[in-house]
């Protein structure tokens, strides 16, 4: 059984924007990773880009590996109707000033990401956007974030702690995926640049969107591979 | 903050050409816009924006269409004020739209600066939303900025540098698990 990894589109767009989609086919074919995304996710990285030219190429090519069966698309109303629950429910956990002013801080993507993460007894959400990542590994950071930025911000602390331990999946961004990767052979083709790439190649994800730390930076620059 | 004190803030720094406080009050709309979660806001947010870049530019209030635009604004701002206050908040939402095409228009007489502006603003905003808990999805709907646009503008800031939980090594470790 494949190990399948649900993909935000968060992720895609940081591996397309430095040209580290073949980090995808790469850990399908060595080590059987099944990537899949929902309809949401794939209308949002390649049905609404491909219809303005600014935005195709990216779109084309994530297209690509869905024709090539690199991405998988999961599409059934069940995702949809789980989403929208996971989405009442996230878009409840943090109010301004009272309970009757909750902040919407999902959408539809990422909802939909969720909700196929347990059906599909998924190993990890890749994503690299920090709401949906950090309500998995740390949603008190979260609330305490959002509280410095607006102090009137209020938590359901019990539904946060529930929401939680809804999803225990661990959350990967596109630099430990890439990582992992160049880890495993990725950039071997580069010879003696291997490392000099592999260490661009992390700089390149975080100034594509990829939500990670100058000291992360750095720790992956002492990595060699 | 009340949607009347925005259209009151937001007329009276634009009347007095207060750039700084133009700047600011875009940023203060955009985190609004996420509190309440309303268009009206965001547009607020944009419009604020754009007063403040084209007060920055002499060619831009040398040219003709510049009096005309200023006169049009301020009427526009004072007539959803009005509106506001005597209880019609969907005229009022109109008029604010009318406002923003009023500055998409101004891109007709003055050229693609202004279109850059409107697309900036709308980064901007949507970094403030994400900046406030919003995810990506959510601060790119609600601001009307591309995902991946506004993604690599977040990434370009320092935000990134508060949302770390986990080091490198752990990850890494997650990493070789997920795929063993």
């Amino acid at each position: 059984m494949g190990k399948t990894i649900v993909c935000d589109s968060s992720s895609l767009i940081s591996l397309a924007e430095t040209c580290n989609l073949g980090v995808l086919s790469f850990l399908q074919e060595d080590f059987k990773a099944d990537f899949v995304i929902p309809a949401a996710v794939e209308n949002e990285i390649v049905g609404r880009p491909s219809k303005v030219s600014r935005f195709s190429y990216t779109a084309a090519r994530i297209r690509h590996l869905v024709n090539e069966s690199v991405l998988r698309v999961v599409a059934n109303p069940s995702v949809a109707s789980e989403a929208e629950k996971i989405m009442a429910r996230a878009n409840s956990l943090f109010y301004a000033e009272n309970p009757d002013r909750p902040l919407k801080i999902l959408q539809q993507g990422e909802a939909e990401c969720l909700a196929l993460l347990a059906p599909l007894q998924s190993k990890a959400l890749l994503v690299d956007e920090k709401t949906t990542r950090l309500l998995l590994e740390d949603p008190g950071k979260l609330f305490s974030l959002m509280k410095a930025e607006h102090p009137q911000t209020g938590a359901n602390e019990k539904a946060m702690a529930e929401f939680q331990k809804q999803f225990p999946f661990p959350a990967m961004r596109s630099t430990e995926l890439t990582a992992f990767a160049a880890q495993n052979g990725f950039f071997g083709s580069y010879n003696a640049d291997e490392n000099e790439v592999f260490h661009a190649s992390i700089y390149a994800l975080r100034y594509a969107g990829c939500g990670i730390s100058q000291k992360e930076i750095d720790d992956y620059q002492k990595m060699r591979v | 903050m009340d949607f009347k004190e925005h259209l009151i803030l937001l007329r009276n720094a634009f009347e007095k050409s207060n750039i700084p406080e133009l700047k600011r009050l875009s940023g203060e709309f955009a985190g609004d816009a996420f509190i309440h979660y309303r268009k009206e806001n965001i547009q607020m947010s944009i419009i604020a924006y754009a007063c403040a870049k084209f007060l920055e530019k002499p060619y831009i209030l040398a040219d003709p269409a510049w009096d005309s635009f200023r006169k049009s604004l301020l009427s526009l701002l004072e007539k959803a004020l009005q509106d506001w206050s005597s209880g019609k908040q969907a005229p009022a939402f109109a008029k604010v739209a009318k406002a923003l095409s009023l500055i998409e228009r101004l891109g007709a007489d003055l050229g693609r600066f202004v279109f850059g502006i409107i697309e900036k603003a709308k980064l901007k905003a949507g970094a403030e939303i994400y900046a406030h808990g919003a995810s990506l999805g959510t601060a790119a709907e609600l601001s009307g900025a591309e995902k991946k646009e506004l993604s690599s503008y977040i990434a370009a800031t320092r935000m990134p540098e508060k949302y770390v939980t986990k080091s490198v090594a752990q990850r890494m470790q997650d990493a070789k698990k997920i795929f063993s």
